[in-house]
């Protein structure tokens, strides 16, 4: 493996992977794998899909038990590549699967637990690495005690950081007693929870070993000042390897976090937006978000967005309150229980990631006035949602997407017959309209995530492509002012009762 | 093609050649979206999607013509919003060919409080309780804003094991509404209205019947009633009976069937179309068809078995992945479901494409009875399917004759994958 950076503009950099014949551009994100399979999309579907990651991401946590490493072993094939059918891909292995929460308190001295299917699973050292040698990952995040994000005292924390450098010496020294496992590319895993100072001792440490590359963990943007956290981290890391993150994934974490300087991300995002799901979340943006020109319908997009990022139930409580008191119907899925976030996670949206500066001035996306502001935008706007907005019942509930998503389990995409994001060129805007999707989605047909996730990948991927792009142009200054700026505009106009 | 018409019609149907042995023919019928070479299989996507599977997909797998549910279609997204969409071809995405059902077997099948009189099957509306009423009239006015290529008249249809005078009676009223559906049909250079021929296994009911609707000239004949449970063998004879009486010069439609060997056997027969939510749905279930029968690939045999479900089998499933990967999923994605769809189409569509090809070079004989041998490796055939086929001068060589009239053996035996055999005759030893 080889990791070179070409351009560094303060923190963040550009680069490029290369391992074995592929190249993967930095900053770039993997693609999500569960189980062994994109979820919902068979290969070919899946190969529609423009701007394709080159490296697929497997989870011990949801292959360990199916295909496991009997499976295998007993095949022919060189590694689990083969069996899953991802042969073209660079394949990284990470412990846990980042769409699940973290369970607390199960990891021992020894072991690690992942929960799979069919339940908790200890993985030790040597279990650890006969996975290596079974599944044979071009890279793998090595075994490591992963705590949340935040609630953590400060002796579980460094628990976490001393086991996780256990781990790493232990795997390092079992990597190079056997042959078989050599060709795998460990990156070491940065512990430390919201402890800036076991954070930086983390990284130091974990420095200091033979490591191809970090990946860094325990990292929500649910915890205050997690960026600040992120970018003294990232300058405890040495410069010439790579660094992958998990638990970081919409639009705008994902600009502050290259930022900081980070590499590589997964792909859980246009899964889903809420931590924990089985079946889909689409994420469908607002193709300008001044749609949702009510102030009601930003309080809400605010509000899921908190749901999506796992806010404390306290502040969630606080917001249901002033939801309240501006006596807006709250939805279904806004009344307060785990199980209902979750089940959000089923309701349909796409994706749309584009910026612009007029899109994210927030003059635009919030106007005091609805009415108003939704006449001013339609003459000032060709987008059909506009006309779409319009035209609907505004009596109705606002749309609870987040800033870069549509929700289209709204009734007012009935008959609404433009694609998802007119401009995109996937299969699913080149080829369907927004009333089909909804009606798939009221239908709980299959096709609706198929079709959902084929846009929301190609979306987030070219969303990749766009940030290089503006960092070898050197407008990623400009790109992440606009998608800051704006989300904290809006949090901050939302608090404002 | 301008055929001179008495009705106004919206397909040709043209015989490319015909079984010399047999009454299976292979043709194209021409239809407003879409030439459909037949015997043609047709999926059922019921709410305008199939199972998971993209129209490029459906497109990739040779369908050619797909089925949706009025019934489903009406109640969601509802007839003026497939208006807007320029009809459910619009509104899918789908550039080739369509049929609806009336939507009346959905009702009586689906909802409990259905009762039909003579207007119509009233019904409660699953959605708010108030009741409903599909009349013929209704039925052809959704099927209209539907747009598909062909659609299907109301009928009056009664278990096929029913027996006695409401047998008659349904098959009276069944004309009676024909005559409504021809009446309210208001697309009828667009879209094709089909009959279908009621009358249970009265071989009396069904001849008068035919004699009647067949006097109304629709463009093609559904025989419907049948696939319900009764026995195989009178299934097949009054198949049989409806061909032998049916114009020759009209595509035929044999409504619910789709199990490979009824498909073979009701060809032989001289059935056009077929349709049948079985493939797609045993799918789902987790049984991949094969021409030995079935596998069940959630058994535990399949978790490490790397051949693919059919190594002679073209779909991408079969040439991408291995039984145990799709055991390894089954169960906990729905990709698994999505790949054995595709494979479970591609098995119909392959049987389909071999039927057509065989009979186009007078081989359809031939053909059936290395299918047989496949299907049925001990020569231990089903008696009906083996009568059928003596009616249309097909022999099957078998050791034991007519051993039972048990059900069709479903075989989960492992790949054997001899069969390039021209001859079928005379081999009666079974391998292994
Ligand atoms: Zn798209
Ligand atoms: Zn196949």
């Amino acid at each position: 493996m080889n990791f070179a950076v070409h351009k560094t503009i303060c923190s963040c950099r550009v680069g490029v992977l290369r391992l074995e014949n592929h190249e993967i551009q930095t900053p770039g994100c993997s693609l999500y794998s569960r189980g062994g399979a994109v979820p919902h999309l068979a290969t070919d579907v899946l190969h529609s899909i423009g701007n394709l990651p080159s490296i697929v991401h497997l989870s011990l946590q949801t292959i360990i038990d199916q295909p496991g490493t009997k499976v295998i072993n007993k095949s022919s094939y060189n590694g689990i590549k083969q069996f899953l059918g991802v042969e073209e891909f660079i394949s990284y292995l990470s412990i846990q699967d980042p769409v699940q929460d973290i369970r607390e308190g199960y990891n021992e001295e020894k072991t690690v637990s992942v929960w799979t299917p069919g339940g908790r699973k200890k993985i030790d050292v040597n279990q650890f690495i006969t996975v290596l040698k079974a599944f044979k990952p071009n890279i793998a995040e090595c075994l490591c005690d992963t705590i949340p994000a935040s609630g953590q005292t400060e002796k579980r924390i460094r628990k976490s950081v001393d086991r996780t450098l256990n781990f790493l010496d232990k795997c390092i020294e079992e990597k190079e007693m056997s042959k078989d496992v050599t060709s795998c590319n460990l990156f070491g895993v940065i512990e430390g929870s919201h402890s800036e100072k076991e954070r930086i001792r983390s990284a130091k440490d974990t420095s200091q070993r033979p490591v191809a590359g970090f990946v860094l963990e325990g990292f929500s943007s649910s915890a205050s000042d997690w960026c600040k956290l992120l970018e003294k981290t990232v300058e405890s890391l040495p410069d010439d390897k790579p660094r992958l993150i998990h638990g970081i994934g919409t639009p705008d974490e994902v600009v502050a976090a290259v930022a900081c300087g980070i590499d590589i991300f997964d792909s859980s995002y246009p899964l889903t937006s809420s931590r924990r799901q089985t079946k889909v979340v689409f994420i469908s943006s607002l193709r300008k978000v001044s749609v949702h020109t009510q102030p009601l319908s930003l309080v809400e997009q605010w509000l899921s967005r908190l749901v999506a990022s796992m806010y404390t139930a306290r502040l969630m409580r606080l917001e249901q309150q002033k939801l309240t008191t501006i006596k807006l119907k709250l939805p279904q899925t806004f009344h307060a229980s785990s199980h209902t976030w979750y089940s959000a996670a089923e309701r349909g949206c796409a994706l749309d990631i584009k910026w612009s500066r007029k899109r994210f001035k927030p003059e635009l996306t919030y106007s005091p006035s609805a009415p108003e502001a939704l006449k001013g935008e339609q003459t000032s706007s060709d987008d059909s949602l506009n006309q779409l907005s319009n035209s609907t019942d505004k009596k109705e509930p606002m749309d609870k997407g987040t800033l870069y998503e549509i929700n289209l389990n709204h009734s007012r995409y009935s008959s609404d017959f433009t694609p998802l994001v007119s401009s995109c060129t996937c299969y699913c805007c080149t080829n369907h309209t927004r009333a089909y999707i909804y009606h798939l989605l009221v239908t709980k047909e299959m096709l609706a995530k198929v079709l959902l996730m084929t846009h929301n990948l190609q979306e987030y991927f070219q969303f990749f492509s766009q940030i290089r792009l503006s960092i070898e142009e050197d407008k990623f200054q400009m790109l992440k002012e606009d998608f800051l700026a704006n989300s904290f505009s809006l949090t901050e106009r939302c608090l404002v009762p | 093609m301008a055929d001179e018409q008495v009705n106004p019609c919206a397909l040709s149907y043209k015989v490319l050649a015909e079984c010399s042995t047999t009454k299976a023919r292979t043709a194209i019928l021409t239809l407003p979206h879409y030439e459909v070479e037949t015997p043609v299989f047709m999926p059922v996507g019921t709410q305008g999607t199939m199972k998971g599977l993209t129209s490029k997909q459906l497109t990739e797998l040779d369908c050619q013509i797909i089925l949706g549910n009025t019934y489903h279609l009406g109640m969601r997204p509802g007839t003026e919003i497939l208006e807007k969409a320029g009809g459910l071809h619009g509104f899918m995405n789908w550039k080739r060919a369509l049929l609806t059902d009336s939507g009346g077997f959905q009702m009586v099948s689906l909802l409990k409080l259905a009762e039909i009189t003579e207007e119509g099957v009233k019904f409660q509306s699953p959605h708010d309780g108030q009741e409903m009423l599909l009349t013929p009239e209704k039925s052809t006015e959704i099927q209209n804003s539907i747009g598909a290529d062909i659609i299907m008249q109301l009928d009056d249809v009664v278990s096929s094991t029913t027996t006695g005078p409401r047998v008659e009676e349904a098959m009276e009223r069944s004309i009676r509404w024909l005559d409504r559906c021809i009446g309210a049909h208001a697309r009828p250079t667009q879209q094709n209205l089909f009959a279908i021929i009621q009358g249970g296994l009265d071989p009396e009911l069904r001849k008068t019947c035919i004699d009647e609707m067949v006097k109304r000239d629709t463009p093609g004949i559904a025989i419907g009633g049948l696939s319900g449970g009764e026995e195989k063998s009178l299934f097949c004879k009054t198949v049989s009976l409806c061909t032998d009486l049916l114009p020759k010069s009209k595509p035929r439609y044999l409504m619910g069937v789709g199990y490979a060997v009824d498909l073979v056997v009701c060809c032989a027969l001289g059935v056009d179309m077929f349709d049948c939510v079985y493939p797609t749905r045993t799918a789902r279930f987790g049984t991949a068809l094969v021409p030995w029968g079935q596998l069940h690939l959630k058994n535990k045999q399949y978790t490490m078995d790397f051949e693919p479900i059919d190594r002679d089998c073209g779909c991408l499933t079969c040439k991408h992945h291995t039984r145990a990967y799709i055991n390894c999923l089954l169960g906990r994605e729905e990709v698994a479901c999505h790949l054995l769809t595709i494979h479970n189409i591609y098995y119909q569509m392959q049987l389909m494409r071999d039927i057509r090809e065989s009979i186009k070079q007078d081989k359809f004989p031939e053909f059936v009875q290395r299918f047989m041998k496949r299907m049925f490796p001990d020569n231990i055939y089903p008696d009906w399917a083996q009568k059928a086929l003596a009616s249309v001068n097909i022999l099957l060589d078998s050791q034991q004759t007519r051993l039972s009239d048990s059900k069709q053996q479903t075989l989960l035996t492992k790949h054997d994958n001899n069969t390039s055999g021209e001859c079928v005759s005379s081999i009666v030893s079974d391998e292994k």
